[in-house]
């Protein structure tokens, strides 16, 4: 299965009180106006694709998330990926692979809710289901702080965690970037980011970690980010890009 | 002063206590309000050949020559312009356009920027403030101040960064512009 990543809920919880202090206080109103309608609504589709691969294994996903504003502070979310995995050895491309290959395909239905207690920080909670060669319940989250927004290199700090009923993996990501170059055509980010993944079918814990790098491209609203490093699928490269369509209602 | 060049929905103009839908072609002149509704914007071309994209839920009056600058200005009053300013080396004035909200006063010494005034929302790293302005820069160089703080600071923001003006405190240090849009990596 998938290089599939989580962590228990304790340390999830631990990890966003720790964040929590170093980003901004949450607004002194926000108790009182958390449940007012958002002005404008606004309504976003995001499109996105990755690709991993690594000396093991590799996989390619793609899909497209859709958002609604419900109040300042929360969002609904709803989306759908399609997931290739592309197990064992002598593949040449994971779009297209040889014989020898177990590919295994699968789709992702999920919805959820998207909180926002201050501006550059999101937590985003989703569950779901896996139809395919993947047929389970699956519950994730993303969580992304922007730290020292108000300076000319902020830093960011992001998160993610899941657990996969099918095959019983549990799996986090963490990642921690800085701007690098902020131009009026675009923002460069450089960091480094690790993932961490175990139980079920992966029995014994498992990581890996590497340098990361990513641009956003202003006027396409298009983010691409790389990471490649070494753990316990030895050598691995990953890629991702996303791309945000928006509207205010 | 100006003239309209581009319309996309509804927007009325407010002269001398008059109001009349905003048409394309039709010649501005210093103290005329503008305002834009809802899914509308509009574009003005100055004499000068800069143009104003003045967004949707957005109001502005614009200003003249006053008599202490020869400068041209414009208050934004709500929402969003956009400000793509024709700037010759050979302007004498150091702040030869600029927009001004209730609580800044952005300088324009480049070419391509972006104000927002927003009221009844936080402002991003001042939680009891409910009133900001913001400007971003994409192309050359903005003077931001506020008129309304006790402290004199004005901050210089370059290419791809940006300000917030929070009530009546001084700018904010330049900072990365559109952060707002990234999030993590998203590699999963």
């Amino acid at each position: 299965m998938p290089k599939l990543r989580a962590s228990r809920p304790a340390s999830l919880a631990i990890a966003i009180l720790a964040i929590a202090f170093l980003c901004e206080a949450p607004p002194s109103n926000a108790a009182t106006d958390f449940f007012d309608l958002a002005n404008p609504q606004r309504l976003s589709l995001t499109l996105f694709a990755s690709g991993y691969g690594s000396e093991k294994y590799g996989t390619t996903h793609g899909g497209f998330q859709l958002e609604q504003t419900l109040t300042r502070y929360l969002s609904i979310a709803a989306s759908v990926s399609a997931y290739q995995v592309y197990q064992g050895t002598g593949f040449d491309s994971p779009l297209a692979p040889a014989s020898r290959s177990a590919t295994r395909n699968f789709g992702r239905f999920e919805g959820g809710l998207d909180f926002t207690p201050i501006e550059g920080t999101s937590l985003l909670v989703m569950g779901g289901h896996d139809v395919g060669d993947s047929h389970a319940p699956v519950i994730d989250s993303q969580f992304s702080s922007w730290l020292i927004p108000h300076s000319l290199h902020p830093l960011n700090v992001s998160f993610t965690a899941a657990h996969y009923y099918n095959n019983g993996v549990t799996s986090g990501t963490l990642d921690f970037r800085g701007v690098l170059l902020s131009t009026g055509s675009f923002i460069l980010l450089g960091g480094a980011g690790s993932a961490i993944w175990g139980g079920g079918s992966a029995a014994n814990a498992k990581a890996q970690a590497g340098p990361d790098l990513g641009i956003f491209v202003r006027d396409l609203h298009l983010r691409i980010n790389f990471q490649g490093g070494y753990g316990s699928s030895r050598t691995y490269g990953l890629v991702s890009f996303s791309r945000t369509f928006a509207w205010d209602e | 002063m100006g003239s309209i060049t581009g319309l996309d929905g509804e927007s009325t103009l407010e002269r001398a206590g008059h109001q009349s839908p905003v048409a394309i072609a039709m010649e501005l002149r210093s103290g005329d309000r503008l305002r834009t509704g809802t899914h509308s914007h509009l574009n003005i071309t100055l004499v000068d050949g800069s143009q104003l994209t003045l967004f949707e839920d957005s109001s502005m009056v614009l200003g003249g020559i006053p008599s202490t600058h020869r400068t041209t200005f414009t208050n934004l009053l709500k929402g969003r312009l956009r400000s793509l300013i024709k700037w010759s080396a050979s302007s004498s004035s150091s702040a030869a356009f600029e927009v001004r909200t209730p609580n800044a006063i952005a300088g324009v010494r480049g070419t391509d920027f972006e104000t927002a005034y927003i009221e009844g929302r936080p402002c991003p790293g001042f939680p009891d403030c409910l009133r900001y302005t913001d400007v971003g820069v994409y192309k050359g160089i903005v003077e931001v101040r506020n008129p309304t703080s006790t402290s004199p600071v004005t901050v210089l923001i370059t290419e791809g960064h940006e300000t917030k003006v929070p009530c009546e405190l001084p700018p904010t240090a330049s900072a990365p512009l559109g952060l707002g849009e990234i999030g993590g990596p998203s590699y999963h």
